[in-house]
């Protein structure tokens, strides 16, 4: 398995679906097209060559208004890719999607990452991970990505009652509300949150390097 | 719906007179489990659905102590992100530490120098031991030992002290920094972590003697919250919940990280997947643990114990007296931080409770564009419902102390 047999052996069996952009004997990096991530993952699951038996994490990257960054950063810039393989990908779409796929039979990880929008439909993985229950919650509460057959899409780690998606970069990092008990009411109440200062942010960067 | 008692409370209610028998239905008892619980380890709140006193289903709510440490940390340079892993899991902080200094130094490719690596692990070690002693005396207490807390403690307070003499804190740490450590062992330190080895395993005897064989240990613990190795893997699990399952997976062996692999340890395995199996590994593993700092302690090699890159590593005071340049980095270095290359980069330890993974996005600046921290105690937490169906409900106080959780980690 760990030669580039693997890699053609991934691009082979899913062809348009799994897209390699770097690889060595621990950790893989794939692409696929949203429309494809249920489709890839029970491959990589039941597969007997592969087993990726454990969803280790999943999670998102917000790219508002960094396109170029988003491609170098994700290797995609190096590798020539035409066009319609740009389309298949969505390499416009704001989000990375990350998932952690790991197997225990071949001590080997992958790293599965698909461009998504706000306004996109996931098919979410719980019929294959069970722990994908809770990564996706939390990725719909953080970023607010909807996962399509989800069984209980609730947020999992914000107040009750919260509005908003904090790790998107457009969210600042005061939020928007505060609370507080209020002596006289007797209870929790929720105030627009107020500074006497606004918040500093210091960029140390020196100007003469790019 | 009858119960095993003969009694029938659909029949009792057509008796009363209440509606008739085809409409009634029986609705499962709720039962609202802290918040603030003594059995929960910290702010859990788990909505239980009881039938009598047997778990149908659990619920549990998080985030009470969600801080959002990952947007926090977006806006700090690298250097001043490391302490916001110390507050994660407060009980193994430098193991925490470790996952993000090795993503970043993956990310910046620079070498650790070999003692370093050693001092690293012999901290991994302590600190592994730290959280299993408070893993298992508070889930003793949970389940009604208190003798054992109170022994550990007084262990655990000596193993904070040689946090404190190589760091100047007890808890929140900061030693571990990308690029090696923050300062070489003091005089003497590793001496009497050598001498604490020696009597530590007459402390781990003198614990199982109240707890192993201790017949209401066992009958709260045999055969309680089994998992299987399927399921298991399927929940994500990782650490003594994945290896109390029969999975000999323990990543400082399969993916051997700083100089695990030129130690020889071994790694406990369950039969039964059951809490008493994860008992005996956690408490074998602090054994192992011994053997590890014991080795390392034997083979600790002189040499420098931070990377040799002066534009990531901050220069020595000594330095600082008499090189400019040395000043200028120093200044660089604390206000602007260093510059991270554009890529991204997921490292993982195997820290006490699990696999701890660090998932690092850069944008070439000075701060994290993302940093995803992968807590095991989530997925664990996430397993409750799975490991408590069918059990009573004081089974899930051990249910919670066999999973060892830990709130800073899971809310985040």
């Amino acid at each position: 398995m760990r030669n580039t047999h693997y890699v053609e052996y991934l691009e082979k069996s899913l062809p348009k679906s799994v897209f390699v952009t770097n690889y060595d004997k621990n950790i893989t990096n794939i692409f696929v097209p949203s429309k494809d991530i249920y489709k890839v993952a029970y491959f990589l699951n039941k597969n007997s060559n592969l087993q990726y038996k454990v969803l280790s994490d999943v999670t998102a990257v917000d790219w508002l208004g960094r396109h170029s960054d988003k491609l170098t950063n994700n290797n995609l810039s190096s590798i020539p890719l035409d066009s319609s393989v740009h389309g298949l990908l969505n390499t416009n779409g704001r989000f990375c999607l990350i998932y952690n796929l790991l197997s225990c039979r071949h001590n080997h990880r992958i790293i599965l990452k698909s461009f998504v929008d706000e306004g996109s439909i996931i098919d979410s993985l719980c019929g294959i991970y069970k722990s994908a229950n809770w990564w996706e919650r939390e990725t719909w509460d953080m970023f607010g990505l909807f996962f399509k057959n989800h069984p209980d899409l609730r947020r999992l780690l914000t107040d009750y009652g919260f509005e908003g998606f904090p790790l998107r970069k457009d969210f600042p990092l005061s939020g928007y509300t505060e609370i507080r008990y209020d002596e006289t009411e007797k209870k929790i109440v929720t105030d627009p949150i107020e500074f006497s200062q606004e918040f500093r942010n210091f960029d140390y960067t020196t100007p003469w390097v790019s | 719906m009858t119960l095993s008692t003969g009694y029938d409370p659909e029949k009792r209610l057509v008796e009363f007179g209440v509606g008739d028998e085809s409409k009634i239905k029986v609705q499962n008892f709720t039962l609202n489990f802290g918040p603030q619980h003594p059995a929960a380890h910290g702010v859990l709140r788990l909505i239980l659905e009881m039938d009598g006193e047997v778990v149908e289903r659990a619920d549990p709510h998080i985030g009470l102590l969600h801080r959002g440490t990952e947007k926090l940390m977006e806006y700090k340079t690298y250097t001043q992100a490391l302490p916001y892993l110390d507050r994660l899991d407060y009980v193994s902080t430098m193991a925490q530490e470790h996952a993000y200094s090795m993503a970043v130094e993956k990310l910046l490719h620079i070498q650790v120098p070999v003692r370093a690596q050693y001092i690293r692990m012999i901290f991994s070690e302590i600190t592994r031991i730290l959280n299993h002693l408070l893993a298992l005396t508070t889930h003793a207490m949970d389940v009604g030992a208190l003798t054992p807390m109170l022994w550990g403690f007084e262990e655990r307070e000596k193993l904070m002290e040689f946090y404190e003499r190589v760091s100047g804190a007890r808890l929140h740490a900061a030693y571990i920094r990308p690029g090696g450590v923050r300062l070489d062992l003091p005089v003497g330190l590793s001496e009497d972590i050598f001498m604490f080895t020696k009597q530590f395993s007459s402390r781990i005897d003198e614990m199982e003697e109240l707890l192993t064989n201790n017949r209401i240990w066992k009958q709260r613990l045999v055969d309680i919250g089994i998992v299987t190795c399927e399921d298991a893997l399927s929940s994500g699990f990782s650490g003594p919940m994945l290896r109390g399952s029969g999975l000999a997976w323990d990543l400082r062996k399969n993916q051997s990280y700083e100089q695990y692999d030129s130690i020889d340890f071994d790694i406990p395995v369950g039969n039964n997947g059951d809490c008493y199996d994860r008992y005996l590994i956690r408490i074998e593993e602090m054994r192992q643990s011994i053997r590890i700092i014991q080795q390392c302690l034997n083979n600790l090699p002189e040499g420098p114990v931070r990377a040799d890159d002066k534009k990531t590593t901050p220069p020595s005071r000594k330095m600082m007296k008499n090189s400019m340049e040395s000043l200028i980095h120093h200044f660089k270095l604390y206000s602007e931080g260093f510059l991270v290359p554009m890529g991204d980069a997921y490292a993982a330890v195997e820290a006490p409770k699990g696999e701890f993974g660090v998932y690092l996005s850069s944008d070439g600046t000075s701060k994290p564009y993302r940093c995803k921290i992968k807590a095991p105690g989530l997925a664990h937490l996430q397993g409750l419902d799975m490991m408590s169906r069918g059990h009573m409900i004081a089974d899930v106080v051990t249910i919670i102390g066999t999973q060892d959780i830990v709130f800073g980690e899971i809310d985040r």
